[in-house]
C-alpha cells in the first residue's frame, strides 16, 4: 500500500482524495473493499517516515484530505527500488497443508470436511469475482487484474479438489484395511 | 412441410458441391453398371433386329428350298413348287455351286449364287457398297468380305477364274459368313463353314467347270405359322430351310457377345456396388457426427434417412441418365459392324424397358450401398455418434499376438486391417472381381478365334465379335476396378494418417510406413486374387459350350502379380504423399 | 421448493459394462429443477456429469429409475416422441459445438426450426434475431470455419434457443474456449438467466457458477452438495453480488 500510494506521487503532487479516487479507479470493483480513511493512514505514516511532504493548501480549512502531497527525494528512490523489485508474494499453501496433516494424524478433524468448507469459501470468491468480470462495463485495464484473480482461485479450487481426492482415497484405505492389520498383529510369528 | 423439404435439398446441394471428387466417383460407378446393363439389352434387340429389318428391305423368302439334285433334275423338282396350295410368290429358281474361292492367297469355301438384274418377287439383295453384280464382277457378302480382307475393286479367284470385286450386298435368304453351309456334293449332309457371293447368272456355269450346278428357290407362304413351325426340313428330296433358321444362325454371331456382356455386367454392378459401399463407407463414417447432431436437434430417424438417401438417390438418377446415354451411343458399334445384315439406320431412343431396367439398377446400386450403412447411423446411439468415435475396432487377441512377432511393415500393416475390417472386405471384393473378369477375358484370348474353310483359316467373326464385347466389359471393370482401388486406398491412407503419425514418432521409417499400407491393403488382396483367377476360368467355362482350351498358367500367374502389383503401387503413392508431410501438422490436423 | 419442477429425476442410473467392469456412471440421482433455474453441475472429468445431463435430455435412456419433463415421463418414451420433445422443448450446447461445416451460421440456426416444421421465411426472420440476441448478426452469412470459436459457441447456443426450448442443456459449453471466449459464453448464458430460461450447464469449470443460480457438485455419478445463491440482478455495480451463503 505505501509503495503504490508514493508510486502514484511520483508525477506530480497530488490531494489525498485525488489518490483515493485514483486507486479505487484501478482496481475497480475489488476497490470497493478499501477504506475511505485508510490512504490517509498511510499518508501520515509515509509522511513521518519522510518520504512525503505535505502542504496546506490556501484558503482551504486544514484537513487531511485538503493537503497537497510531495515525494521527498527519499521517497524517489523508494519509488525505482519498489518497481526493481522482483518479489512475488507467495500464496501460502504450505500452512493449510500442515493443518491438514496435523488433523488427520491427531484425529481433530477429517481432512475432507476441512478442505470442503475451503472449497467453498474458495468458490464463492470465485463467482463474486467472474460476475464482476462479466460486466460489460468494467474497463478494460481493471478487467485484466480480476481475470488474474480468477486464475489464481481456479488454481487454489484445482488444488483444493486435488487435496480432496488425495485425502478421500486415505480415509478409504485407513477404513478399509484397518482390521486387516489388526488381524494380522495379533498372529503370533506373524512375520512370516 | 416446405421447410424440411429446404432442409433436405439444402443438405444435399451443398453436400455434393463439398465432395465433388467422391460425387464423380459415384456417378462414374453407378454409370459403368447401367451403360454395360443398357448394352446388354441393346444387343437383346441385335440379336433380331438387323435380321428383321434385313429380311423387310430385301423381301426375305419365308422358305428356301434347294434340290439334292444338280441339274436339269434339279430343276424339274423345283417345278411344281411355285403354284403349291399356300405359296403365295416365289423368286428362282437361282444357279448355285459351291465352288473355292482364292483371296490374298487364301482359298477357302465359296457358295456361290448366280443372278441378274431382272427384278426378283423375293430375295432382292441391299448393295452395301458398289454396285450389284454385272458379267465379270462379283459381289461378296460383307461379313465375309471383312474376314478375307477384300474390298471393292479387288480381284478374287473362284475355281480358276479371275473376277473382280464390283460390290458387297447383304441377304436375308441365307445365312451369313461362317454359316452360308457350304457341300461337298449336293444332298451331302455334311455342311462345312463358307461365305456366301453373288456372280453374273450368265457366268456360274463357266465358274463352275466341273463342279455341279443347283438351284435355289425362294418361298413366301400364306400362313405365317407354316414357316415358323420348322427350321430346316427334307421332303421329297428337297431341303427347305425357313427363315427362323437363317435368323438364328445371323443371331449366333451377337449371341456368345451377348452372353460376354451380360455375364460382365453382373460382374460390373456387383463391381459398381462395392465401388459404391467403398466411397459411401467413406463418407458414412464422417456422417455419423451429423446425424448425432441431428438427433440431438430432434430430427427422427426417418428424417435423417431422407437427408442422406436423398443425396444418394439423386446421385443414382443421374448416373442412370448417363449410363443409358453411354450404353445407347456405344451399342452400334458391338452390333452393326459387317453383321452381313442392315445395320439400324438413325439412332432410336432406347426401348422404355431398358430405360427402366437400367434406371432400376441405378437406384438399386445407390440405395444397396447406402441404406445399410444409412440406417446403422440413424440407430445408433446419438451419444456415440456425437462423441465421433468411429466403432471401437475389435480387438483380436490372435491379430495382436501375430503382430508382436512381424517386421514393421507388416506389424503396421495387420494392425490397420484389424482397426477397420469392413473396409479390408471390400479390398478382396473389389480384387476378386476385377481379377475374375480378367481371368475370363485371358480365356477367351487363348481360345483358337479362327475357322477352317477348306485349305485356309480365316477370323470368326462369332469369336471376334465375343472378344469386341469381353474388351468393352473389361475396360468398364478395369476403369471401376482403379477407381475404387484409388478410393479405398485413398481413405484407408487418410484414416490410417494418424496411427502412422504416431508409428512415426514412435520411429518408424517412411518406408515402413509405406510398406506397412501397402501390406494392409495387399493382405485382403491377396486372397481376393486366389479366387479370382479359378472364379474367372469357371466362369468362362460356364458360359462357353464345348471344350474350350486353357490359358497357359503364365498367363494367369502374370496377371495375379500384375493385380497385386497395381494394389501396392497405388497404396504407396498417397502414402508416401502422406509421409512428405511432417509428423507434427498431420498430428495437430487429425483428431486422434 | 417453489413451484413445480420443470425438469425430474427420481434415483436415476445409468451403469456401463457387467461384472468387474461394472461402471456406475450415475449411481441413483435425485433432482428437481424448477423453471426458471440455471443450475450448474460440477465435477471432475469422468465423474458422470455428460452421462447425467444426455439421459436428462433424452439422449440416452436410464439403466434405472424415471426422469420427467414438463409432466411427461421421457425414460420411457418412443424413440419417435423422444425426437419431437427435443426438437420442441429441448435446446443442447456442446463442448465441441457440433456447427455442420457446410451450413452457413444463420442456416445452422434455423436447422431446428426448419425440422420442427416452420415455414423457411419464418425459421430464417427467427434465426437472424437469435443471431442479433448472441451478437453475431452481421456474422449470419459467414460458415463455421470463418468463425472463432467463442463465435461458433453463440451459433451453437442461438441454435438451441431457436425453437424456444423449454429447457437448455449445455455440456461443458467452454470446455474448447479460451478466456475471452469464455467470458462471452458466460455472459450470454447470463443474459439467459435473467431472461428466465431454464438452463442446466454440467462442467468442471468453476467459472460457470458466476451465472448459477444453484450449484451441484457431483462425485462418482452421486451428488456430493447441493447450493444455492440468491443473487441480485446482474445490475450492481463491483462485484454486485449479494452472497447469500451455503445451504
Ligand atoms: N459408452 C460408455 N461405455 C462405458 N463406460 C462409459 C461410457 N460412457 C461413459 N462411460 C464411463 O462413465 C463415466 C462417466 O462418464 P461421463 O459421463 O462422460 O463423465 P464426465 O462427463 O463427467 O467427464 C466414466 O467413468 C466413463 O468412463
Ligand atoms: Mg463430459
Amino acid at each position: 500500500m505505501q509503495d503504490v500510494v508514493l508510486a502514484m506521487l511520483a508525477k506530480e503532487p497530488a490531494h489525498g482524495y485525488e489518490l483515493r479516487s485514483r486507486m479505487r479507479g484501478a482496481l475497480g470493483p475489488l476497490g470497493d473493499a478499501m477504506n475511505a480513511g485508510q490512504i490517509y493512514v498511510t499518508l501520515a505514516r509515509l509522511a513521518k517516515a519522510g518520504l512525503v511532504t505535505s502542504q496546506h493548501a490556501e484558503g482551504l480549512p486544514d484537513r487531511p484530505d485538503r493537503r497537497v502531497y510531495a515525494l521527498t527525494p527519499a521517497g524517489q528512490q523508494r519509488v525505482a527500488a519498489w518497481l526493481a523489485d522482483v518479489s512475488w508474494p507467495k500464496p501460502d499453501l504450505t500452512e493449510f497443508h500442515l493443518k491438514l496433516v496435523a488433523a488427520a494424524a491427531a484425529r481433530l478433524a477429517d481432512p475432507v470436511t476441512l478442505i470442503d468448507a475451503h472449497r467453498r469459501e474458495v468458490l464463492r470468491r470465485l463467482r463474486d469475482s467472474q460476475r464482476a468480470a462479466l460486466e460489460r462495463s468494467v474497463d478494460p485495464v481493471v478487467g485484466l487484474l480480476v481475470e488474474g484473480v480468477v486464475l489464481r482461485l481456479r488454481a487454489d479450487l484445482e488444488w483444493l479438489e486435488a487435496c480432496e481426492r488425495m485425502w478421500t482415497e486415505r480415509d478409504r484405505a485407513d477404513n478399509g484395511s484397518a482390521p486387516r492389520t489388526e488381524d494380522r498383529g495379533g498372529l503370533p510369528g506373524g512375520a512370516a | 412441410m416446405g421447410g424440411r423439404l429446404l432442409l433436405v435439398c439444402r443438405l444435399l446441394v451443398r453436400d455434393l458441391r463439398r465432395r465433388r471428387i467422391e460425387t464423380v466417383l459415384l456417378l462414374i460407378a453407378i454409370s459403368a453398371a447401367t451403360g454395360t446393363l443398357t448394352l446388354g439389352l441393346a444387343l437383346d434387340n441385335a440379336l433380331d433386329g438387323p435380321y428383321e429389318r434385313t429380311r423387310a428391305a430385301t423381301a426375305g423368302p419365308d422358305v428356301v428350298a434347294m434340290p439334292g439334285t444338280t441339274g436339269p433334275d434339279a430343276l424339274a423338282a423345283l417345278a411344281p413348287l411355285p403354284t403349291a396350295p399356300g405359296v403365295t410368290a416365289h423368286s428362282g429358281p437361282y444357279p448355285i455351286a459351291f465352288l473355292m474361292l482364292t483371296a490374298h492367297g487364301k482359298t477357302v469355301q465359296a457358295v456361290v449364287q448366280g443372278r441378274d438384274d431382272s427384278p426378283a418377287a423375293l430375295d432382292r439383295p441391299a448393295v452395301t457398297t458398289g454396285a450389284w453384280v454385272r458379267p465379270g464382277g462379283v459381289v461378296i457378302e460383307p461379313t465375309f468380305a471383312n474376314a478375307l480382307g477384300v474390298r471393292t475393286g479387288d480381284t478374287v479367284d473362284i475355281n480358276g477364274h479371275r473376277l473382280r470385286v464390283v460390290g458387297t450386298a447383304v441377304t436375308a435368304a441365307r445365312a451369313v459368313y461362317p454359316n452360308a453351309d457350304w457341300r461337298y456334293d449336293f444332298g451331302s449332309p455334311l455342311v462345312q463353314l463358307a461365305g456366301l457371293v453373288w456372280v453374273d447368272r450368265s457366268e456360274i456355269a463357266a465358274l463352275a467347270g466341273t463342279r455341279p450346278l443347283s438351284y435355289t428357290l425362294n418361298l413366301r407362304l400364306a400362313d405365317p405359322k407354316a414357316s415358323t413351325s420348322f427350321r430346316h426340313l427334307s421332303r421329297g428330296g428337297i431341303e427347305y430351310t425357313s427363315w427362323k433358321q437363317i435368323a438364328e444362325a445371323d443371331g449366333r454371331l451377337v449371341k456368345k457377345a451377348h452372353l460376354a456382356l451380360q455375364v460382365g455386367s453382373w460382374l460390373l454392378t456387383a463391381l459398381a456396388m462395392a465401388s459404391v459401399a467403398t466411397i459411401v463407407a467413406g463418407r458414412v463414417v464422417d456422417q455419423r457426427r451429423r446425424v448425432g447432431l441431428f438427433k440431438a436437434v430432434g430430427a427422427g430417424p426417418a428424417m435423417i434417412a431422407a437427408v442422406h438417401l436423398a443425396e444418394y438417390l439423386v446421385i443414382g438418377l443421374a448416373a442412370a441418365g448417363i449410363g443409358l446415354t453411354a450404353g445407347w451411343l456405344a451399342a452400334p458399334a458391338l452390333t452393326n459392324p459387317g453383321a452381313g445384315l442392315l445395320g439400324s439406320v438413325g439412332v432410336h431412343p432406347p426401348a422404355l424397358r431398358t430405360v427402366v431396367t437400367a434406371t432400376a439398377l441405378a437406384l438399386a446400386i445407390a440405395a444397396a450401398a447406402t441404406v445399410a450403412p444409412v440406417l446403422r447411423a440413424a440407430t445408433t446411439d446419438t451419444v456415440h455418434a456425437l462423441a465421433d468415435a468411429a466403432t471401437p475396432p475389435r480387438r483380436r487377441r490372435w491379430r495382436v499376438w501375430l503382430s508382436r512377432r512381424l517386421p514393421a511393415a507388416l506389424l503396421i500393416g495387420v494392425r490397420v486391417n484389424a482397426r477397420r475390417p469392413r473396409r479390408a472386405r471390400l479390398v478382396m471384393v473389389n480384387t476378386l472381381i476385377t481379377t475374375t473378369a480378367l481371368a475370363a477375358l485371358l480365356m477367351g484370348l487363348a481360345q483358337d478365334r479362327r475357322v477352317k474353310l477348306g485349305e485356309s483359316e480365316l477370323a470368326n467373326p462369332q469369336d471376334t465379335r465375343t472378344l469386341q464385347a469381353m474388351l468393352v466389359v473389361i475396360v468398364v471393370v478395369c476403369v471401376l476396378a482403379l477407381i475404387n482401388a484409388i478410393v479405398s486406398t485413398w481413405t484407408a491412407v487418410l484414416d490410417a494418417r494418424h496411427p502412422l503419425a504416431v508409428a512415426r514418432t514412435l520411429g518408424a521409417t517412411p518406408a515402413q510406413v509405406t510398406g506397412g499400407m501397402a501390406v494392409a491393403q495387399l493382405l485382403p488382396a491377396t486372397p481376393g486374387v486366389a479366387l479370382g483367377v479359378p472364379a474367372g476360368i469357371g466362369l468362362y467355362l460356364m458360359v462357353t459350350p464345348g471344350q474350350p482350351q486353357y490359358a497357359p498358367a503364365s498367363w494367369m500367374l502374370a496377371l495375379a502379380v500384375t493385380v497385386l502389383s497395381a494394389v501396392a503401387a497405388l497404396t504407396a503413392v498417397p502414402t508416401l504423399a502422406a509421409t512428405r508431410r511432417p509428423v507434427a501438422d498431420t498430428l495437430r490436423s487429425t483428431p486422434a | 421448493m417453489t413451484g413445480p419442477a420443470l425438469l425430474q429425476a427420481r434415483r436415476v442410473a445409468r451403469w456401463y459394462g457387467r461384472g468387474s467392469a461394472l461402471v456406475r456412471a450415475v449411481d441413483e440421482i435425485d433432482l428437481e429443477v424448477p423453471a426458471g433455474q440455471t443450475l450448474a453441475i460440477m465435477g471432475p472429468s469422468g465423474c458422470g456429469k455428460s452421462t447425467l445431463l444426455h439421459l436428462l435430455g433424452g439422449l440416452q435412456r436410464p439403466t434405472d429409475g424415471e426422469i420427467w419433463l414438463a409432466e411427461h415421463r421421457i425414460d420411457t418414451m418412443s424413440e419417435r416422441a423422444l425426437a419431437r420433445l427435443r426438437r420442441r422443448h429441448i435446446g443442447f450446447v456442446f463442448q465441441s459445438f457440433h456447427l455442420m461445416d457446410e451450413l452457413t451460421a444463420v442456416e445452422n440456426v434455423e436447422l431446428a426450426a426448419l425440422l420442427a416444421g416452420q415455414s423457411p421465411r419464418r425459421a430464417r426472420q427467427r434465426a437472424l434475431h437469435l443471431l442479433d440476441r448472441v451478437g453475431l448478426a452481421d456474422r449470419a452469412k459467414h460458415l463455421p470455419s470463418a468463425l472463432s470459436g467463442g463465435q461458433r459457441q453463440r451459433v451453437a447456443i442461438a441454435r438451441a434457443l431457436s425453437n424456444e426450448p423449454l429447457i437448455v442443456l449445455a455440456d461443458e459449453p467452454t470446455g474448447n474456449l479460451d478466456s475471452a471466449a469464455t467470458l462471452e459464453v458466460l455472459r450470454l448464458f447470463e443474459d439467459l438467466r435473467t431472461a428466465g430460461q431454464t438452463l442446466v450447464v454440467v462442467t468442471h469449470d468453476a467459472r460457470i457458477a458466476a451465472i448459477a443460480d444453484r450449484m451441484i457438485s457431483m462425485r462418482d455419478g452421486s451428488f456430493a452438495d447441493d447450493s444455492r445463491f440468491t443473487t441480485s440482478a446482474a445490475t450492481g455495480a463491483g462485484t454486485g453480488t449479494v452472497y447469500g451463503g451455503w445451504r
